[in-house]
């Protein structure tokens, strides 16, 4: 009898228990968007506008020195797990590190917006390109050029890749621009281009990666994969898939160091490349002397910055940050007072924060000030400051009610919820209801073509030579089925972004800015600061905008790496 | 017996038929389009679209595209090829399952060599202290999330001691820490029902006749007791181990360790139709030869399953005065 | 019984109490019972379920459930020393060797999982320290004595029938020739035909390796054909004991005279037959006086006060009831 009473009181506390904890696990959430804000505002009073780092174009240039004796060997961790080595593939972060050190290209930019004309462009397989007419382009190569294997590259094979590659379709601006390649001689061809717009001829010299026909033809998938014939400056030795791999400095062709891009310096003789996706795990492999070098996020910094044996490289992030209004009749930002309304109840500075940064720049144009065509005024300019206030004065205007107004923010499931919610609370606070729609990374992009779906969404883009090039994939009609990314038809905008993509006069990028902002129709944000680890034996880093050549690292002399 | 294994792989068949058709349609009514996803992110003119769809062959009808891909399924093997970047699945898959099978392997191996003796041991010592301490340990280790666990062994033996690799694959060493992070979810839920199963047995005729012919405790323990519980504890190992083989994600994704577990749920992420088709049906293929293999053992370690599967094929069995 | 007796006797059984514990009660399973038994004697233990016989049983081998049992006390010798105050090694030692023990469902005392010679050749092989040819010759030898034919030495349990089951744990029980074997109820489990021939097969054996049987039975028909001496056993009690004679001819107790009365007779033309009135009394609770009195149809009040001790009726013939009804014969 005794223990039936027990077994019942034990029962009873086991419910008990079951509902306390359910109710706390609810308790928490509501209140979460309105601490975040709350706290991160306090945070942002320390580190206010002084830290904003701004790093212009000329700075972000990849620059380095050839070293005498080159070092043993660095160790990278990156962030992602898709390790290709063959000549044709996606653009991804083990991509962006290693096809300049694997692949040869006809030329290369050392920094955003170097073009063919101003001589910006460094040479790598090309001796000579000449201009014959807008579409049309000579190129001569050197006589020399090996691949890992011996195979030697004629201009037959470089017409092959290029062809290939349009074929293939990884290379976005391969297919926008190329249209065909024409062999001359042995080591002559000539570019045709399918439209003589500004920067199209330096996509194709730069994309586009080479390797021999011959090879291609005659290897198997796995080889083309995992140990191809390169021709970089570079080998694979070692290939992991999902896990890493291998480069070894190869006989370069290209022997005279005057010749050289940085792209074919050979500073170190072994890159070992090691895939680390997950971010505290990247630490804990620097700080276990693991790897050479590893980006890390903001929030594990610290230890790093105050300690002695590791050296920290901040760069601004390649992708860009902006809002897209949503200007169909479908929803309620058609009408533009609703769209300033939005862009002055939030702060941008704070979003940036809430995404755990503490340094970034922020933006005055959807495009960054890192092209050569953008006009510096435009940072001066006020641009939707965070002004409460205005943004309930334009909601009255607009017709509505404070908290009438219903806004649905289109999310990707992959982005960090910080700025998103951070935005909710500061729309809400200012009268806007906005609700979050969340959805994963294929959703989110089927979505983003359906005007019914979402009101503003927050995007990002990359910048690659021209304000210009920016705005047109953002606002070219000629991207999109219903005017821009944000579905508004303006043959105003559409005349005024043609205007200035013939010709990027100051008044007409101003014409362009000026108006497609006071419209309201997309507003840019921010980029933030990013930070690269590396051991203190690591004097300096060749990077562009995150990019970084490790062929071209310089090391001091007492460097020797983690293994 | 050959006949009953012979029976059991040609079922195979059929039951990897249906698995392979039925996630090739479940992919087709999910929505998004496999052309806009193989174009990548960036913008894309309708255009474009058009001539990848009609590249991928997206534009066939549905039993043409099905009978395609049951074609190079059973005559080559062939998953097809990765739509976001174009790699042979087959190739990503048997690159990457020898990674999670060593994984699995290890953790199976881990909790046998652990679980096994501790379940005995509490079940002839139940309801002691020992029996007690035991419990609260192994169901604390059950609670704890198998990634906090993994941190914690990193946090110590790479950083602090220095003993072992954090991440990534090589020799021998780097596969300890992820083993027994993978291996310590499981192990409550085993000993437990280790100890369940002899305590069944502990209580039975058999092994009171067996104390009485004056074999010793061991003897009699692990003579007798043990091999007439092991049958759901056979269950328990198969089942587990059939599950790891999916990929132990977590653990991988934390050690950098290029399993099938990443490899599936990035796919699953980005939309990779076919990997996710082609990782579907592998993993299927896989639990179901585990359990043909756990069957098997049953009939290795009980004469009476062993006759079952064999008198199946006549009429009757064997029983006579 | 007597000092020279006692170099004759094999086992001596001196005031055997055993409790289970069961919830929060206390089960009193067997209350001061005492029993000799000479070499090659065959001493039949006879009573309902329940009244405590596999319990003595269990208790001569030590091998009750130690997870259950709140009390043993009591002397159990055998051979002069006594068992319950052996250590683990020498219990083990006089298991299967010297006392072997047969239980009562053949169906679930084998290991299903091992072959029926090697149960029987892994008792041999542990006392004897032989080499396994040795053993599994000695096990094919035991199947045979049994009625089994060797070839079948190889099979497994789950391919033999009940009868036939119940012969391997003969085999198993007799393969180290003990001297004493402990037979709890061998032939409840079976077919009436099929008892006749284990039981005989039991008898054989016995005779031919010479062990002293213990045999627990609720059949009077198996005690008659087997056994020397008789205990009746009534809730943990031996209520009447004495030779296989003293107790049929003259039953005395009125629980004795009870269980012969509920034998059917076939020259007896009767419509029903007479079963002792009421149940075993509660396990859990211990009375003063006589425990049979709720059922005894002679009772009186005089009962309640009984002091439960043994009267000696006849030489070796005892009872625990104050009347005797030995003289009042009907």
């Amino acid at each position: 009898m005794k223990k039936r009473k027990e077994r019942k009181w034990l029962a009873l506390l086991v419910v008990v228990a079951m509902i306390c904890v359910m109710l706390a696990g609810c308790g928490g959430k509501g209140n979460g968007a309105e601490n975040e804000n709350g706290g991160t505002s306090s945070a942002s009073q320390e580190s206010e506008e002084g830290e904003s780092t701004k790093i212009k174009a000329d700075e972000a240039a990849a620059v380095s020195e050839i070293m005498e004796n080159p070092a043993e060997k660095i160790v990278i961790a990156v962030d992602d797990d898709t390790i290709v080595a063959g000549p044709f593939a996606n653009s991804s972060g083990v991509r962006n590190l290693t096809v300049y050190t694997l692949w040869g290209t006809l030329a290369y930019r050392p920094y955003i917006g170097a073009m063919l004309e101003d001589g910006g462009l460094e040479l790598v397989m090309a001796k000579s390109i000449t201009k014959e007419d807008d579409t049309t382009y000579d190129v001569e190569i050197y006589d020399n050029i090996t691949d890992s294997l011996g195979n030697s590259i004629k201009a037959s094979d470089i017409v092959f890749s290029l062809d290939k590659l349009s074929e293939l379709g990884y290379i976005t601006y391969i297919n926008t621009y190329y249209e065909s390649g024409e062999v001359v001689g042995d080591y002559e061809f000539k570019i045709h281009l399918k439209s003589g717009e500004e920067g199209a001829i330096e996509q194709v010299l730069v994309n586009g990666t080479i390797c021999s026909q011959e090879w291609y033809e005659g290897a198997s998938d796995d080889e083309i994969q995992a140990d191809p014939a390169t021709t970089g400056p570079y080998k694979v030795t070692n290939f992991q898939t999902g896990s890493g791999m291998t480069l070894e400095a190869r006989d370069y062709w290209k022997t005279n160091d005057d010749d050289k891009s940085v792209v074919e310096y050979q500073n170190v003789k072994q890159i070992v490349i090691k895939s680390i996706t997950e971010p505290s795990m990247r630490s804990v492999a620097l700080e276990n002397s693991e790897v050479d070098l590893a980006e890390i996020n903001a929030i594990d910094l610290e230890r790093f910055e105050s300690n002695s044996e590791y050296h920290v490289t901040k760069y601004a992030n390649a992708m860009n940050d902006y809002m897209i209004f949503n200007t169909s009749d479908d929803s309620v930002c058609s009408d533009v007072k609703v769209r300033q309304a939005v862009a002055y109840a939030f702060d941008t500075w704070t979003l940036l924060l809430a995404n755990g940064h503490d340094q970034g720049e922020l933006h005055h144009d959807v495009c960054p000030n890192a092209t050569p065509d953008y006009v510096d005024d435009w940072d001066e300019d006020p641009y939707y400051e965070m002004d409460v206030e205005k943004a309930k004065e334009l909601l009255k205007e607009a017709g509505y009610t404070e908290g009438e107004l219903k806004i649905r923010i289109l999310k990707n499931a992959s982005a960090p919820n910080g700025p998103y919610e951070s935005l909710q609370a500061m729309l809400i606070s200012a009268g806007i209801d906005a609700e979050i729609n969340q959805y994963d990374r294929s959703l989110f992009l089927t979505y983003m073509q359906d005007n019914t779906m979402w009101d503003i969404t927050i995007y990002s883009e990359q910048v690659l030579d021209f304000t210009t090039t920016y705005w047109s994939a953002l606002f070219s009609e000629k991207n999109y089925e219903h005017g821009t990314q944000g579905f508004t038809e303006d043959a105003e905008l559409q005349k005024l972004l043609a205007a200035a993509c013939a010709d990027r006069s100051e008044e007409n990028m101003n014409a362009f800015h000026d108006y497609y902002t006071e419209q309201c129709y997309m507003i840019g944000l921010y980029n933030e600061t990013k930070s690269i680890v590396t051991q203190s034996g690591i004097k300096s880093l060749c990077l562009v905008r995150g990019d970084i050549v490790p062929q071209a690292t310089v090391f001091d002399s007492g460097y020797a790496s983690v293994e | 017996m050959i006949r009953y294994v012979v029976k059991r792989l040609v079922i195979l068949i059929p039951t990897l038929l249906v698995v392979a058709i039925i996630m090739f349609t479940l992919m087709d009514f999910v929505p998004g389009d496999p052309a806009v996803i193989a174009l990548g992110s960036g913008n894309h003119t309708q255009e474009e679209i058009e001539l990848k769809r009609e590249s991928m062959g997206l534009n066939k009808p549905y039993i043409t595209r099905l009978g395609e891909y049951l074609g190079n399924l059973i005559f080559h093997f062939d998953f097809g090829t990765s739509i976001v970047d174009g790699t042979q699945i087959k190739t990503a898959i048997s690159d990457r399952f020898p990674n999670t099978l060593k994984i699995a392997l290890g953790s199976i191996l881990v909790t046998i060599i652990v679980g096994l003796p501790l379940g005995v041991r509490t079940a002839v010592r139940a309801n002691t202290w020992e029996d007690k301490i035991s419990l609260f340990i192994t169901l604390l280790l059950d609670c704890m999330p198998s990634f906090w666990v993994g941190l914690l062994l990193v946090l110590l033996f790479a950083l602090k001691l220095g003993w072992l690799p954090s991440s990534g694959v090589g020799g021998l060493k780097y596969f300890v820490l992820p083993v027994i992070a993978n291996s310590l979810g499981g192990l409550a839920g085993f000993t437990r029902q280790t100890r369940a199963s002899m305590l069944e047995v502990i209580r039975s005729d058999l092994v009171t006749t067996a104390r009485s012919k004056g074999l010793s405790e061991r003897e009699v323990i692990y003579g007798h007791a043990l091999p007439n519980a092991l049958i759901p504890i056979i269950t328990i190992v198969g089942m587990r181990f059939g599950q790891m083989l999916g990929g132990a994600t977590i653990i991988e994704v934390i050690f950098s360790i290029p399993g099938l577990g990443p490899y599936l749920v990035n796919g699953i992420g980005s939309q990779d139709y076919t990997v996710v088709t082609g990782g579907i049906i592998f993993i299927a293929f896989s639990f179901a030869i585990i359990m043909l293999l756990t069957d098997l053992v049953y009939a290795f370690v009980d004469p009476r399953i062993k006759a079952q599967y064999v008198a199946r094929n006549r009429k009757g069995g064997r029983k006579d005065e | 019984m007597s000092e020279e007796n006692k170099k004759k006797e094999l086992l001596e059984v001196k005031n055997l109490n055993v409790r289970y514990k069961s919830g929060q009660a206390t089960v009193y399973a067997v209350n001061g019972i005492s029993l000799e038994l000479e070499k090659g004697q065959t001493l039949g233990l006879v009573g309902e379920t329940g009244a405590g016989k596999t319990t003595i049983a269990k208790s001569i081998l030590r091998i009750l459930p130690d997870y259950a049992i709140e009390t043993l006390e009591g002397e159990i010798y055998y051979e002069g020393k006594d068992i319950l105050k052996l250590s683990d090694k020498e219990l083990q030692n006089l298991r299967g060797h010297e006392i072997s023990m047969i239980f009562q469902d053949p169906m679930t005392a084998l290991n299903p999982v091992k072959t029926v010679s090697s149960q029987i050749a892994e008792g041999y092989r542990k006392h004897h320290g032989c080499p396994r040819a040795e053993a599994n010759r000695k096990a094919v030898e035991m199947l045979e004595m049994v009625g089994i034919p060797g070839e079948r030495a190889d099979e497994y349990p789950h391919q033999f029938s009940g009868g036939m089951k119940q012969r391997v744990v003969i085999a198993m029980a007799m393969a180290c020739s003990p001297k004493l074997l402990i037979a709890d109820e061998p032939t409840t489990a079976l077919d009436v035909t099929i008892q006749a021939q284990v039981l005989d097969l039991i008898k054989n054996v016995k005779e031919e390796i010479g062990t002293a049987m213990l045999l627990i039975t609720h059949d009077l028909g198996v005690v008659a054909e087997v056994c020397d001496k008789v205990c009746v056993i009534y809730a943990g009690r031996i209520v009447e004991s004495g030779s296989k004679e003293d107790i049929f001819d003259k039953p005395s107790h009125p629980y004795t005279r009870g269980l012969f009365a509920a034998l059917p007779d076939l020259d007896k033309d009767v419509e029903r037959l007479t079963p002792i009135e009421g149940l075993l009394p509660d396990p859990t609770v211990r009375e003063d006086g006589c425990a049979f009195r709720s059922r005894c149809p002679h009772a009186c009040h005089a009962c309640r006060e009984f002091d439960n001790e043994l009267r000696e009726l006849a030489p070796g013939h005892y009872t625990r009831c104050w009347r005797g009804l030995q003289d009042r014969e009907d």
